[in-house]
């Protein structure tokens, strides 16, 4: 057979093709993300000093739980996923115990588990919040979705709501005033983490399920001493993990200063002051947040910045999150966020999943 | 036989697909069919929230959206609301669910979360 210049040319372009059609099938499933360097971990103590910048950044995000994403997720030795809705039990089950199986450091699974907004909802009912009126009842409810997500593998949720009103959903916030809710949040908090799934309030400072958005806008709200009420009140018992601060502008009692509170340092540095837990920021790609800034990367360091421990970002292409992780290290070893509060940060994480920090 | 002109084509529609293979490598973003649709849908995002028989319009429509991909089970399901039709929705009857026209559906699923 006689090649011609067509032929041969043709040829070469097949090899390239393939070569680059191989490739970005790669890229796209994260296997071109070098895996973060194995370290052990002795009767449960982590040292600190023997993790890198980058495995300390990738302990404080958490991201979405997809399957396809399973090899980078556990190569970036990330610090959690969340889950949206599966099949059944048995896929919640099995894909939790594959992300989790021989990581040195468990993830956190996490979900929204409200009642009424359930990711559940086709395996099992669970009461709405304001279906609950006493604290037996509260915690019962916390208990029953502690255990339920507890057999199924979480350790985290989402939830619950103590913002005061709630004009849209009409069930997502507990009834009566400001102390009740408290007090029926409380209860809640201890019937779930009884059952060794940690309870995350939300959304700080207040009055998220109320503001209007146009999607382009960041929703703002005046917030009053009673919106804060649920959290002092919980803060004072020190039973809660963790809380979840919202995008929400805010004035008044929280002055976030023209700019979203997840951003904002001092409103997180003025709640660090009564709680010691875990601070997790709202998904950052939600309303508008990157609106507020120059660059997605300039985003990503201020969310960091601020102070949140923990940062959900649910972006599905594993390349992002990687590169989300360098652009903050580029600005901790700039100097740009102090590496104290990155290390505290992580030894927060470290504590609240179960190991001992040194 | 291939004639001398057709490999020539041939040859260059390859040129094409590995200039887009390269570009797509190297992150080189190109309007997809999603952002196309979205734009040339004239109608309003319009999202609303079921709870039992009290029906509400989400207007916090990127907050919605989370919260419908979260609960998932998405399908073709009309209802009327005021007067417009909205075909699709997100959840489970025990639940909260969220009916979206298809300007919001094609909102939603624009969003990286989704």
């Amino acid at each position: 057979m006689k090649w011609t210049t067509q032929k041969k040319i043709f040829s070469i372009l097949l090899i390239m093709i393939v070569l680059m059609g191989g490739l970005n099938v790669a890229k796209a499933r994260g296997l071109l993300i070098p895996p973060q360097a194995q370290f052990n971990v002795y009767n449960n103590v982590v040292k600190l000093s023997t993790m890198s910048m980058e495995q300390k950044i990738a302990q404080m995000v958490v991201v979405l739980g997809l399957r396809d994403n399973y090899i980078p997720w556990r190569n970036m030795q990330l610090g959690g996923f969340y889950l949206y809705a599966l099949p059944t039990k048995h896929v919640f089950n099995n894909t939790i115990i594959d992300f989790q199986i021989d990581m040195p450091i468990e993830f956190f699974v996490s979900a929204d588990l409200e009642g009424c907004l359930s990711p559940f909802a086709h395996i099992q009912n669970f009461t709405a919040n304001s279906d609950i009126e006493t604290t037996g009842e509260a915690f019962e409810k916390g208990q029953a979705e502690g255990k339920f997500l507890n057999e199924l593998g979480f350790n985290l949720n989402f939830a619950p709501v103590v913002d005061l009103d709630d004009t849209i959903w009409n069930c997502r916030s507990f009834p009566g005033d400001e102390i009740q809710i408290g007090e029926l949040a409380q209860a809640y908090t201890l019937g779930l983490q009884n059952e060794g799934v940690l309870a995350t309030i939300k959304h700080y400072p207040g009055k998220t399920l109320v503001g209007k958005d146009p999607h382009k806008f960041i929703a703002s709200s005046d917030i009053e001493k009673a919106d804060l009420i649920p959290y002092e009140h919980m803060m004072e018992k020190g039973d809660v993990e963790a809380i979840m601060v919202s995008h929400i502008i805010t004035t008044g009692e929280i002055d976030s200063e023209g700019i979203p509170s997840v951003v904002n340092k001092k409103v997180i540095d003025t709640l660090k002051k009564d709680f010691d837990g875990l601070i997790i920021s709202d998904e950052i790609h939600m309303l508008g947040l990157k609106d507020y800034y120059d660059s997605i990367d300039d985003m990503y360091v201020a969310v960091f910045k601020a102070g949140n421990d923990i940062v959900l970002n649910f972006d599905h292409d594993p390349n992002e999150i990687h590169r989300m992780i360098l652009v903050v290290k580029n600005a901790v070893e700039r100097g740009e966020i102090p590496r104290k509060q990155i290390d505290a940060s992580v030894t927060k994480i470290l504590e609240a999943k179960g190991y001992v920090v040194k | 036989m291939v004639s001398k002109r057709n490999w020539n084509v041939i040859n260059v529609s390859l040129v094409f697909l590995l200039v887009l293979l390269t570009a797509n490598f190297f992150g080189v973003q190109f309007p997809s069919i999603g952002q196309a649709r979205y734009a040339l849908n004239t109608q309003n995002e319009l999202m609303v929230v079921q709870w039992e028989d009290q029906f509400n319009e989400c207007t916090n429509i990127n907050r919605c959206c989370f919260e419908a991909r979260t609960v998932s089970n998405c399908r073709n399901e009309e209802i009327e609301f005021n007067g417009k039709t909205l075909p699709f929705v997100c959840g489970t009857e025990s639940t909260l669910q969220y009916h979206m026209n298809s300007k919001a559906h094609l909102y939603c699923q624009l969003q990286r979360f989704w």
